[in-house]
């Protein structure tokens, strides 16, 4: 018969799912394969992004035009879109979601980086370091990177639950992990079929990306709060 | 003559107007500084005066390298300044400014003391020299180290930043500081400390100062030579004394007669000119004062004037030049 | 005598704050009578600003505890309420600011804001408000004011600017008119024809005026009688000839010492060691005494 076990059965506290695995096992490590795809790209896309809106931001003038004409082109897709595009392009798995995701991440902390800079960029010590004559290096490391870094960080930590709620709905329509790989979009896919015989044994893999994401956006606000305070 | 230890010769500066097209092509421009030649003296203060906007601040920046002119020279020592990376990092050695907004020149991430060291370490003093010279500097602006060194700007009040920036410009050790609305933002009280601090440091480091500021009382207390500027151009310039007790142009005139009298038995009666300075996007022809100008007349709108000596005093007015052909020269005789 | 237009009395303003509870105005008594100019100087933060909102009553309520006697036309300030006090502010008082570029709003023209204000005190039609617009940016003197009407803010320069404030406070025919340095931002040219204009005008309309600014040359050109604050504190009040002439105040003696104005070039200032007190932590007694010559 089904080997779908329900929540609470003994030996498995959340059940099993419909190839008879335990969920709570599956859960935990598609855990780590879903956080893997929400840091890795805001990662690399805060490195990218981030190092590209200090440029246009501190640079201005035509280098910025460049770089924020180049931004906005990639802007123009809703990104859902465009990161199904890509990956679909690519063809599925990890590696192939996560540069999606990560191209798709990029504008939007290019954008917050340069308006920050460019805000901190217009005030006296700015200048003021530059008429003592340090060079472009120090000044950026001394006088914009810690102004600019708070907000720059509680942005990208915002990022974090987009992007696993995005990473989830890849594997969920097959351009992400692939079976057996334990991940919560791909779970929620497989376990679609039990959402009438066990539909807690179904939801469980979406109460958990519910549950991290709305972790990620407090983890930003908390943050966001935090720098607040000193200044 | 001595050689001026800094000298601008016609700098000029525009930028551009307004909403820009996708690489910053205009047609529309600011004109924020035409045509300004300034002399610096060993151990002088050159005040520099004008309304909002005319171009006092492009001006310090210019100066300070911070802006690259469109056209114009500078001279330091009577070198002429070249724009390479050796020649900049000497000069800014030697040339140091101090900004009006005491909150926003200080970095909120920096304590008094880094901020006082960050320039130093940056030419190669050693980190315990260089802290050791900022301690010693806000030291002598006046703000104990022991209590102040490890505070961040926003734990000080506006006059206690400025110090610091004063401590900050000095850091370097330089000969010419640019002091731009340093002192506006205080309140009077600690603007005369501010002030009385600044008469120290120019004899203890033998200092010379360009200090601009629209407050006209305060620039003739401190300054020896006075410059007046009207919409990009120096439009006066001479001896504090002369320029305040005879003002030739007619600006500096009706600027002068602007001031609030401080005695309420001797009040202003009239307006010594009417309406706002013009907008400089779209300067008037000939002598740019001329639309508010109660001399004004064919000759005015026709052709600029040129500076001419009278006195000890340099003036661009038609009225100051007998052979310009003004009608009112000659007046008196038709 | 006949009752005053405006009367202070003991006027106490406190603020909770994160920091604990600050007095930024102590028990202040002041009276003006119509047709007079007051000029209100001190340094910044010593409670002008805060006496000037506290009269219009538009300081924040619940972090605000104001006490004491505000009367203005005889009438108790503290007590009004709904209706009342919305006809109170900007009717019986009006106030211009010091940055008329955040002041006015910049989404109506210079003309809908002032006719707004009239059909909202006067109850008058459209049309009249737009005329009474138009007369009062004539008596301001704004030039070719008909096609100001349709101006918005930011198309005036700051002169300009300034007078659009002031014809819209004074469009209701206000008793008081309250001036919070309305002349700080202008440039000196436009200062003097700003106070002048106010001069003027409060000359042909009879109004009370309270001029608050930091600068004894501008408080000298305008005003009839100056009061001096100190850390919340009413130091000094009098005639402005002899407040500004023989103060008799340590603190304003050290204000008018502390001015350039008449000083020989280069001389040595008459500076007031120290700062203002903070007003969480304010000394005992004689709010000045840290800093008083005479104080030991
Ligand atoms: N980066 C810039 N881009 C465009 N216009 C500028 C820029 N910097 C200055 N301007 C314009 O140049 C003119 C001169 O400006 P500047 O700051 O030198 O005036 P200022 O005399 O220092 O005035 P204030 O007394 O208000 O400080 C002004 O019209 C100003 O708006
Ligand atoms: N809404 C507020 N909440 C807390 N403190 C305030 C508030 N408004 C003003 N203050 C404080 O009250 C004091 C007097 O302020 P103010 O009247 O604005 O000074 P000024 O004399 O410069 O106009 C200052 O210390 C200021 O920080
Ligand atoms: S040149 Fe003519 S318009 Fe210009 S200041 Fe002199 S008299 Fe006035
Ligand atoms: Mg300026
Ligand atoms: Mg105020």
């Amino acid at each position: 018969m089904t080997r779908l076990k329900p929540v609470g059965t003994p030996g498995h506290i959340l059940g099993t799912d419909e190839l008879g695995r335990d969920m709570l096992t599956r859960l935990l490590y598609g855990g780590r394969v879903s956080l893997l795809m929400g840091i890795v790209p805001v990662a690399l896309a805060l490195l990218i992004g981030g190092t590209l809106g200090l440029v246009a931001g501190y640079a201005g003038g035509r280098t910025n035009a460049l770089i924020m004409r180049g931004i906005d082109v990639i802007f123009a897709f809703p990104s859902i879109l465009l990161a199904v595009a890509i990956a679909g392009a690519m063809g599925a798995g990890i590696a192939n979601a996560l540069v999606a995701l990560t191209i798709v991440l990029i504008p939007p902390l290019v954008r917050m980086t340069e308006a920050a800079t460019t805000q901190v960029r217009a005030l006296d010590f700015v200048d003021a370091a530059r008429a003592s004559g340090a060079g472009t290096f120090p000044i950026i490391r001394q006088h914009l990177l810690g102004n600019v870094a708070g907000p720059v960080l509680v942005y990208a930590a915002s990022q974090l639950s987009v992007a696993i709620i995005m990473a989830a709905g890849l594997s969920f329509i097959g351009l992400g992990a692939k079976p057996p790989t334990p991940e919560w979009g791909l779970m929620l896919n497989t376990l679609r079929a039990a959402i009438y015989s066990q539909p807690m044994i179904a939801a469980l893999p979406g109460v958990f990306i519910f549950i991290v994401s709305l972790s990620f956006n407090l983890l930003s606000d908390a943050l966001r709060s935090a720098m607040e305070m000193d200044a | 003559m001595t050689t001026p230890v800094l000298e601008t010769l016609n700098l000029e500066k525009r930028f551009p107007a307004g909403s820009k097209g996708l690489f910053g092509k205009t047609d529309r421009w600011v004109n924020a500084v035409s045509d300004v030649s300034l002399r610096l003296a060993e151990g002088e203060t050159l005040g520099i005066v004008g309304e909002s906007g005319c171009g006092k601040s492009t001006t310090a920046r210019l100066i300070m390298d911070l802006v690259t002119p469109d056209s114009g020279e500078i001279l330091f020592d009577g070198q002429q300044l070249h724009r390479d990376r050796a020649n900049l990092r000497a000069y800014r050695r030697n040339v140091q400014m101090v900004f009006q907004d005491s909150s926003a020149s200080l970095n909120p991430r920096l304590t008094l003391e880094q901020s006082v060291m960050f320039a130093p370490v940056q030419h190669g003093v050693p980190r315990a020299e260089a802290r050791a010279r900022a301690r010693e500097l806000l030291e002598q602006v006046g703000l104990d180290p022991a209590r102040f060194a490890g505070r961040y700007p926003h734990e000080v009040s506006g006059g206690q930043r400025q110090r610091v920036n004063i401590a900050r410009a000095l850091a370097l050790r330089p000969r010419v500081v640019i002091f731009d609305e340093a002192v506006s933002a205080l309140d009077k009280s600690v603007e005369a400390q501010v002030l009385n601090l600044l008469a120290d440091l120019k004899e203890a480091y033998k200092l010379s100062y360009i200090f601009i500021s629209h407050d006209l009382n305060v620039v003739r207390h401190i300054s020896d030579r006075v410059l007046v500027m009207y919409l990009g151009q120096v439009i006066e310039e001479g001896p504090a004394a002369d320029l305040y007790a005879h003002p030739r142009h007619p600006y500096t005139q009706a600027l002068l007669a602007s001031m609030p009298s401080h005695d309420p038995d001797r009040r202003t009666t009239a307006p010594p000119i009417t309406g706002d300075p013009p907008s400089p996007i779209d300067l008037p022809p000939g002598c740019r004062f001329a639309p508010r100008c109660a001399f004004a007349s064919d000759l005015c709108t026709a052709r600029a004037p040129l500076p001419v000596a009278a006195g000890r005093q340099t003036v661009a007015c038609h009225l100051a030049d007998p052979a310009s052909g003004h009608p009112l020269l000659n007046g008196a005789k038709t | 005598m006949t009752e005053p237009l405006l009367d202070l009395e003991n006027l106490t303003v406190r603020f909770r704050t994160p920091r604990g509870e600050i007095t930024a105005v102590d028990r202040l008594s002041l009276q003006l009578a119509r047709g007079e100019v007051l000029g209100l100087i001190g340094e910044s933060g010593s409670g002008k600003s805060v006496t000037l909102r506290a009269l219009l009553r538009i300081l924040p309520e619940k972090r605000t505890a104001i006490s004491g006697g505000m009367r203005v036309n005889g009438r108790d300030v503290l007590g009004l309420k709904g209706r009342g006090l919305r006809a109170y502010r900007g009717g019986t008082v009006s106030m211009v600011f010091q940055e008329p570029a955040t002041a006015l709003d910049p989404v109506f023209t210079i003309g809908q804001q002032i006719s707004q204000a009239v059909m909202a005190h006067k109850g008058c039609s459209k049309t009249d408000a737009m005329k009474r617009a138009l007369e009062m940016l004539e008596l301001v003197k704004i030039p070719s004011a008909a096609s100001r009407l349709g101006s918005y803010p930011h198309e005036m320069s700051g002169g300009m600017r300034q007078r659009a404030m002031i014809a819209l406070a004074l469009s209701t025919s206000p008793d008081l008119l309250l001036a919070d340095e309305p002349t700080t931002a202008l440039d000196a040219t436009v200062q003097i024809q700003v106070i002048l204009l106010l001069r003027e005008l409060q000359k042909e309309l009879g109004m009370g005026v309270i001029f608050v600014t930091h600068d004894v040359g501008v408080a000298a050109e305008i005003s009839d009688r100056v009061a001096v604050m100190y850390a919340g504190r009413l130091a000094e009040t009098g005639t402005a000839r002899q407040v500004l002439g023989l103060p008799r105040h340590p603190y304003t003696q050290g204000l008018l010492a502390s001015s350039v104005q008449g000083l020989e070039p280069g001389a040595r200032i008459g500076a007031i060691p120290g700062m203002p007190p903070d007003l969480a932590q304010m000394p005992p007694g004689c709010a000045f005494a840290p800093r008083c010559a005479l104080g030991r």
